[in-house]
C-alpha cells in the first residue's frame, strides 16, 4: 500500500514549495521593508559622495552656504553631515544656525551644541517649491567640519559658498519631509514619481496598474505556468520518463 | 499564422504575459540615462538617428546639448551610480526643462558628436535604437529614452520564447521548459538590462538564438536556411559589440559537430558552412573597418576599459595567475595579485544577480550570501547528476558540446578581456560585471530545468516551486528597491 504522501501528485509539492519559499522571504524580509517607516527623500541639492569624501571646514563665525537649490514645499528637515576635528569631544560640537531663504521665503532654525540630533534640522516649509539658500553659521568655539562632494558633476544646478566664496566642493544637503513613512504607504507616489519621467501618455493611473499587474501577475504567471506544465504531464515514477531528450530524426 | 498562436502551450503565454509586464516595468522604473553606461549609448543613438552618421571618440561634444540639459536641469547627472541621490521632482525643474525642449533645435540634437566611449562597438543595437528613436514622432527626449528603451523589454520577451523553444530541444516534457524560460524570465540583472539603452540586451537575444539554432543544427543537420541564420546571428553578434566576436568559437563547433549528421559529404557540407563562414566573415571585417575609422581602433568598447597605464603586456603564466586568484583567493605565488578583492563571488553571484541601475542597487550581503548556497547546492547536485546519468549526457555530448561552447567562449573572453584591463590598469580596474554574462543566460536556465528534472519526482517538484518561487521574490525586490531608490 503507497503511503499517503506517495500519493500527492508533483504539482502540489511544487505549489507548496513556491507557497512556503514566497511566505518565508516575504514575512522575513519583503514585508517588513515595505511597511517599516523611513524617512522620505524630497530633494538632494547636493548628496554625499560615492568615492571621494570633502570637507569645509567651518571656523568660529564663519558662514557656508547651498546655493541656488530647489527648495520644496514639503521639505521640513534638513540634514548635513560632518564631524569635528580629532581632537574634540563630541559634546562639544559647535551650535550651528541655519537660515534658508528664497523668493520671498525665509526660515530659521538651529542645530543645538552636542549636535544630539546629528546635522538635522527642522525648518518651516516655504508655501511653494523655491528656488534658494541654506546657510549655516557656526555660533560656537569650535570648528564644524562639514561633508561635501567635489566629484564631477556631482551637484546638478547647486553650488556652495564658503564666507561668500565660491567653493570646490559643494556642502552635503538632503531634505526629507517632516515625518517618516513607509514605502507601502507611498507605493502610489512613489510611482507617479516613475511615470513622470516616462512617456509623456503614461500617468499615474497606467503606472498603478501596471504595479498591480506586476505584484499580481509575477507570482500566477511564473508559478502557474510550472504548475500547469507539471499538470499536464503524464503519470510516471521516474524522472527521466518525464523529462528525457526528444530523439533526433 | 492563427494555426501557429493556437499551437503555443498556455504555459508559455503565460510566461509570455510576465515577461511583457515585468519588461514594462523594467523600462519606467528607473530615471532616463541613469542606468549603466546610458548616456553614452543613448548618445550614440541619438547622434546617428539625427545626422545618419556614428559619434566618433575625438568630436567636440560627448553628448548633444539637449542630452545634456535633461541630465543637469532634472538633476539626473548627479543620480546616476549615488544611490543617495534623487533626480528633482520639483514642477519648477520640469517646467524649465519642458520650456527647453519647447524650443529645442535639431542642432541641439545633433550636437553630440563625441568623443563618445561606445564609438568602438559595432553599430547594429544602434542602428536598431535610431528606427525606435525616429519612432517617437513629435517626442521630447524622454519619450524617444522610452522608445529605444522598449527595444530592449521586446528583446526580453523574445529570450524566453527562445529558452522555451531550446528546453524543447532538449526536454521531451513540458514542465523543464517551464521552468527554464521561468528561470531566465525571472532573473533580475536580465530584466534591467532590458529595460535600459544598452547593446548588451541585443547581444542576449543573438546569443540566445544561436544556442536554438545551434542546437537544432547538432541535432538534425547542417542546411543551408540553419547555416545562413547561424553566420547572420554570429555576424550581427560581431556587429553589436566587441563582445560579441566570442560567439565564432561555437560557431565553428556547431559545423564540426554537424558533420557526421551530413553522413560526412562534403559537398553538402561546403556549401551551407560556406553561406555561414561568409556572412561571418563579412561582418567581422565590415565591423572592423567601421569601428577602425570611427575610433582608430577595432572593436574595443568595453572590451578595453583602461585607457592604458605604465605597465603593458602580460603573459599566459600572468593570465592563468589572474584566473586562478579569481577563483581560489589570493595565492601570491602564482604572481601579483591583479584584480584582488573581485572574484566568483563579485562576477557570479552579485553582480549577476544585483548591482542593478547604474550598479548603485544591491542587495544586503546575506541575501547574496544565500544566492550563493543556492547556487553552490545546484552546482553540486549538478555534478552528482552529471556523473550518475553519464551514460546518457554521453549518448547526447553533441548537445552538451554546443552549450559547453557557449559558455567556455563567453567566459574565456571575459577572462582574457579583464586581464588584459587590469595589466593596463596597474590592476585597478575590474573589466568585468555579471552583466556581461547575460549572453549565456539561456544555458543557465536549461541548466537549472535539467537539474529539476532529474531529480527523484517529488523532490524535482520541489526544487521547480521552490527555484521559481525565488526568483518571483527576487524579481519583485529588485523592482521594488529600484523603484525605492530612485523614487522613494
Amino acid at each position: 500500500m503507497r503511503r499517503r504522501w506517495e500519493r500527492i501528485p508533483p504539482v502540489a509539492w511544487a505549489l507548496v514549495a513556491a507557497v512556503v519559499v514566497i511566505g518565508a522571504v516575504g514575512g522575513k524580509w519583503l514585508w517588513p521593508w515595505l511597511t517599516r517607516e523611513v524617512g522620505v527623500v524630497v530633494a538632494t541639492p547636493v548628496a554625499p559622495a560615492r568615492f571621494q569624501l570633502s570637507t569645509v571646514e567651518l571656523k568660529r563665525g564663519e558662514v557656508a552656504c547651498v546655493e541656488n537649490a530647489v527648495i520644496p514645499s514639503d521639505a521640513a528637515v534638513y540634514m548635513f553631515a560632518g564631524s569635528l576635528p580629532p581632537d574634540v569631544e563630541a559634546r562639544r560640537a559647535p551650535r550651528l544656525e541655519v537660515r534658508a531663504s528664497g523668493d520671498g521665503w525665509r526660515a530659521r532654525g538651529e542645530i543645538p551644541r552636542g549636535w544630539p540630533h546629528g546635522l538635522s534640522v527642522r525648518l518651516d516649509p516655504p508655501p511653494r517649491d523655491v528656488v534658494g539658500r541654506v546657510c549655516l553659521r557656526n555660533r560656537g568655539h569650535v570648528t564644524a567640519v562639514l561633508n561635501a562632494n567635489a566629484e564631477p558633476g556631482a551637484t546638478g544646478r547647486a553650488f556652495s559658498t564658503h564666507d561668500g566664496k565660491r567653493t570646490d566642493a559643494a556642502i552635503n544637503l538632503q531634505l526629507l519631509r517632516g515625518e517618516p513613512a513607509s514605502r507601502l504607504s507611498r507605493l502610489g507616489e512613489m510611482v507617479e514619481r516613475a511615470t513622470s519621467f516616462s512617456w509623456g501618455p503614461l500617468g499615474k493611473g497606467f503606472g498603478l496598474v501596471l504595479l498591480v499587474l506586476v505584484v499580481v501577475l509575477t507570482p500566477l504567471c511564473a508559478i502557474g505556468a510550472v504548475l500547469w506544465a507539471m499538470a499536464g504531464e503524464r503519470r510516471s515514477d521516474g524522472p527521466h520518463d518525464d523529462a528525457g531528450y526528444p530523439e533526433a530524426p | 499564422m492563427r494555426r501557429r498562436l493556437q499551437e503555443v502551450p498556455a504555459p508559455l503565454w503565460l510566461l509570455i504575459a510576465l515577461t511583457s509586464v515585468l519588461a514594462l516595468a523594467w523600462v519606467i522604473v528607473t530615471p532616463p540615462l541613469t542606468n549603466a553606461d546610458e548616456t553614452g549609448h543613448f548618445a550614440y543613438v541619438q547622434h546617428l538617428a539625427e545626422t545618419g552618421s556614428a559619434p566618433t571618440n575625438h568630436g567636440t561634444r560627448t553628448l548633444s546639448s539637449e542630452e545634456q540639459t535633461l541630465l543637469d536641469t532634472l538633476g539626473l547627472q548627479p543620480t546616476i551610480g549615488n544611490a543617495n541621490a534623487r533626480p528633482s521632482f520639483s514642477p519648477l525643474d520640469r517646467q524649465a526643462f519642458d520650456a527647453f525642449e519647447d524650443q529645442v533645435t535639431h542642432d541641439q540634437r545633433a550636437d553630440g558628436d563625441g568623443p563618445n566611449q561606445f564609438a568602438q562597438n559595432g553599430p547594429l543595437y544602434y542602428a536598431a535604437g535610431a528606427v525606435a528613436y525616429r519612432a517617437a514622432v513629435g517626442g521630447g527626449i524622454i519619450d524617444r529614452v522610452f522608445f529605444v528603451r522598449l527595444l530592449g523589454a521586446l528583446a526580453y520577451v523574445a529570450i524566453v520564447v527562445l529558452v522555451w523553444l531550446l528546453a524543447a530541444e532538449l526536454f521531451t516534457a513540458v514542465w523543464p521548459r517551464a521552468v527554464a524560460a521561468g528561470a531566465v524570465a525571472l532573473q533580475p540583472k536580465l530584466g534591467n538590462t532590458a529595460g535600459m539603452v544598452n547593446p548588451d540586451i541585443l547581444l542576449v537575444l543573438l546569443w540566445t538564438a544561436f544556442a536554438l539554432v545551434g542546437m537544432r543544427t547538432v541535432r538534425h543537420g547542417l542546411t543551408v536556411r540553419r547555416a545562413l541564420v547561424l553566420g547572420l546571428l554570429t555576424g550581427g553578434s560581431a556587429l553589436t559589440h566587441g563582445r560579441g566576436l566570442a560567439l565564432i568559437l561555437p560557431l565553428l563547433v556547431v559545423m564540426a559537430l554537424s558533420v557526421p549528421r551530413l553522413r560526412v559529404d562534403w559537398r553538402r557540407l561546403a556549401k551551407p558552412a560556406g553561406y555561414a563562414l561568409g556572412i561571418v566573415g563579412v561582418c567581422v571585417v565590415f565591423g572592423f573597418l567601421y569601428t577602425r575609422a570611427k575610433t582608430g581602433g577595432a572593436y574595443g568598447g568595453e572590451l578595453t576599459q583602461a585607457a592604458g597605464g605604465a605597465s603593458s603586456g602580460g603573459s599566459v603564466k600572468g593570465l592563468f595567475a589572474y584566473i586562478f586568484n579569481f577563483y581560489f583567493g589570493g595565492y601570491q605565488a602564482l604572481g601579483p595579485l591583479l584584480g584582488a578583492g573581485y572574484g566568483w563571488r563579485q562576477g557570479y553571484i552579485e553582480t549577476f544577480f544585483g548591482s542593478l541601475g547604474s550598479l548603485e542597487v544591491v542587495f544586503q550581503p546575506h541575501i547574496y550570501d544565500w544566492l550563493q548556497f543556492l547556487a553552490g547546492a545546484g552546482l553540486f547536485v549538478l555534478w552528482t547528476q552529471v556523473v550518475w546519468f553519464r551514460d546518457r549526457l554521453l549518448a547526447r555530448w553533441r548537445e552538451v558540446a554546443v552549450l559547453l561552447a557557449l559558455v567556455i567562449a563567453k567566459i574565456g573572453l571575459l577572462h582574457l578581456a579583464a586581464y588584459r584591463d587590469l595589466v593596463q590598469s596597474n590592476g585597478v580596474g575590474v573589466l568585468w560585471s555579471g552583466r556581461y554574462l547575460l549572453p549565456i543566460i539561456a544555458v543557465f536556465g536549461v541548466t537549472v530545468a535539467y537539474v529539476c528534472s532529474h531529480l527523484p519526482r517529488r523532490l524535482g517538484a520541489l526544487a521547480a516551486g521552490g527555484i521559481i518561487a525565488v526568483g518571483v521574490v527576487l524579481q519583485l525586490a529588485s523592482l521594488g528597491q529600484t523603484l525605492d531608490r530612485f523614487y522613494g
